[in-house]
């Protein structure tokens, strides 16, 4: 085929930008990146290169989707030329800047009323070894933000600072999750925009509508945005 | 019958959908960008009617499609190899095929048949459809459902007569008919960039990809082109069981789900994805994707990324 001895080798080098077709690239960021970017987590080092790569404003780039190690960059040749797009990017990544500090940007603080009736409340709980008050308790006092979404229209990933939360999806998803579920998995909390499969633990729910077709933008949750579940009884 | 101009759908065969180059730009908040799967022929199908390339069209699935006319105009069917054959008010008929440039008259019956070869015929018609926009854009998405409804029977279809998709009012026709862009064949051949996630892979796994014959399944649809591995890709022993952290997609991208067979990535794939990805689509192959026939077979060969595109060490 070609490809040298070398090519399927794991590769050791850090913040790679990798072609994905001819129209994109991925970068994928680790721990040492996240170091180098003088962020705790990954996810803040993803952010961070999201927005530095937002901010110079390179020409051609149509697409950026952040996710939880990797940021993909989506490139129109009509208006930009892939090659400067690759040599721009890693230009940026090779060096680091603690500009790309999200909060800087004004953002949103969303304060989304739940119920807590989820059916997974109590085994959620029993997971913590807390009851089923105290879970609700640290939940509404997290403040999360919205690190990025993608699952489906209106979805965002939200995190927190505080590494306590590491939720274990459910062994079988369930086929049909009510519009509105407040739910967690590992690190993250999420709102599900629509009706529709998902493992996550369900803890309650929300009449706020996450996506709104008819709004500008017709999602409610941008990322950065700053969340707080307001307990309704 | 209406007085603005207008076609009246009798008929949509397995799917008929409105099209436009699509709603790019939100994929971080979960929307796809969507649009036409073929996009060379939709390009194609407008410019031969004197369209400007955003100008919404019909995607029709494997023909069916049948409409009549209440004024004239020019349309063509394109990306595919199938009859069009037109009856007139007066009882006569014509029959045309795709990539005709057809000028039709009140009162015209035109029906699109079942390809012979090829999926998705592009069905373009002078100033194009006068269809809503959602997110900015008049595709519709088979997967989130954003855009315009899928056509019905009996549905009445406006047609632009501001102008606002046309390049030059005093248009006429500039070839009578296309040359067509795909072979005529069932056996096809997709060229592949290698990777992101290619190194998930055993060795094996990688030479299989590019000498096997897959088959296409006939579940797939604008989400995907689902192929059917002779001989299931196999992960490597390390990477058996792992789950890959969900990241972004793209049209085009090879996943290999734990079955070992592949799912190509169409134009309303979904924003993010857990399944390693082994190669992409080039951006001509994914075009041609769009137009597999369910039964067709398909060998990929590998296509270097481009100088600019090699992986970048730090």
């Amino acid at each position: 085929m070609g490809a040298g001895r070398g090519y399927y080798e794991k590769k050791a080098a850090r913040m790679r930008i990798q072609p994905m077709g001819d129209r994109a690239l991925i970068i994928d960021i680790d721990d040492a990146d996240a170091n180098a970017w003088g962020q705790a987590r990954v996810i803040d080092a993803v952010l961070a290169v999201s927005a530095a790569i937002a901010a110079a404003k390179i020409p051609g780039i149509t697409e950026l989707v952040p996710a939880a190690q990797t940021v993909v960059v989506t490139i129109d040749p009509n208006h930009g030329d892939p090659t400067a797009v690759h040599s721009r990017i890693s230009q940026i990544l090779a060096n680091p800047t603690a500009a790309g500090n999200t909060s800087a940007a004004a953002t949103t603080h969303h304060h989304i009323p739940v119920t807590y009736t989820g059916d997974d409340l109590a085994e959620v709980a029993e997971h913590y070894q807390v009851s089923v008050e105290a879970l609700v308790k640290k939940h509404t006092s997290t403040t999360w933000t919205a690190a990025f979404g993608g699952f489906a229209p209106g979805f965002s990933y939200l995190v927190c600072d505080d590494p306590w939360w590491n939720t274990p999806r459910r062994a079988q998803p369930r086929p049909s999750i009510p519009q509105g579920s407040v739910a967690l998995a590992g690190g993250y909390s999420g709102v599900y925009p629509q009706q529709s499969p998902g493992g996550w633990q369900i803890l309650g729910f929300t009449d706020q509508l996450m996506f709104d077709v008819d709004a500008t933008p017709p999602n409610l949750i941008g990322v950065g945005d700053l969340v707080t579940f307001v307990e309704e009884n | 019958m209406s007085d603005y101009p207008s076609f009246t759908i009798l008929a949509t065969g397995p799917q008929a959908l409105i099209e436009d180059r699509g709603r790019p730009g939100h994929a971080a908040t979960g929307i796809s960008a969507s649009g036409h799967f073929d996009r060379l022929s939709a390009a194609r199908a407008n410019h031969a009617v004197g369209n400007t390339p955003d100008a919404p069209l019909i995607e029709s699935l494997f023909g069916g499609l049948s409409f009549t006319t209440n004024c004239d105009t020019y349309m063509i069917a394109t990306g595919v190899l199938a009859t069009v054959s037109v009856r007139h008010a007066d009882g006569t008929s014509k029959n045309h095929t795709t990539n005709d440039v057809i000028r039709l008259f009140a009162g015209d019956q035109v029906t699109l048949s079942a390809p012979e070869y090829g999926l998705r015929a592009y069905v373009a018609v002078r100033g194009a459809f006068d269809v809503p926009q959602v997110v900015g854009s008049s595709a519709f998405d088979v997967m989130s459902t954003l855009g315009p409804k899928p056509l019905s029977a009996g549905q009445q279809l406006a047609i632009e007569t501001t102008g606002r998709f046309i390049h030059d009012p005093d248009w006429l026709p500039l070839v009578s008919h296309l040359v067509p862009l795909w072979k005529p064949t069932h056996h096809h051949i997709l060229k592949v960039i290698p990777g992101p996630r290619d190194y998930w892979f055993t060795t094996e796994a990688i030479q299989n990809l590019f000498t096997q014959t897959f088959t296409v399944n006939s579940s797939s649809n604008r989400v995907g082109v689902r192929l059917q591995a002779a001989i299931p890709l196999q992960r490597r022993q390390e990477r058996i069981g792992k789950e890959l952290a969900s990241e972004g997609m793209v049209r085009g991208c090879i996943q290999v789900p734990p079955d070992g067979n592949p799912v190509i990535f169409g134009p309303d794939h979904p924003v993010t994805g857990g399944y390693p990805v082994i190669g992409v689509l080039t951006s001509f192959s994914c075009d041609h994707s769009g137009q597999l026939q369910p039964g067709d077979t398909v060998q990929l060969k590998p296509q270097p990324a481009g100088r600019s595109q090699q992986a970048v060490g730090r």
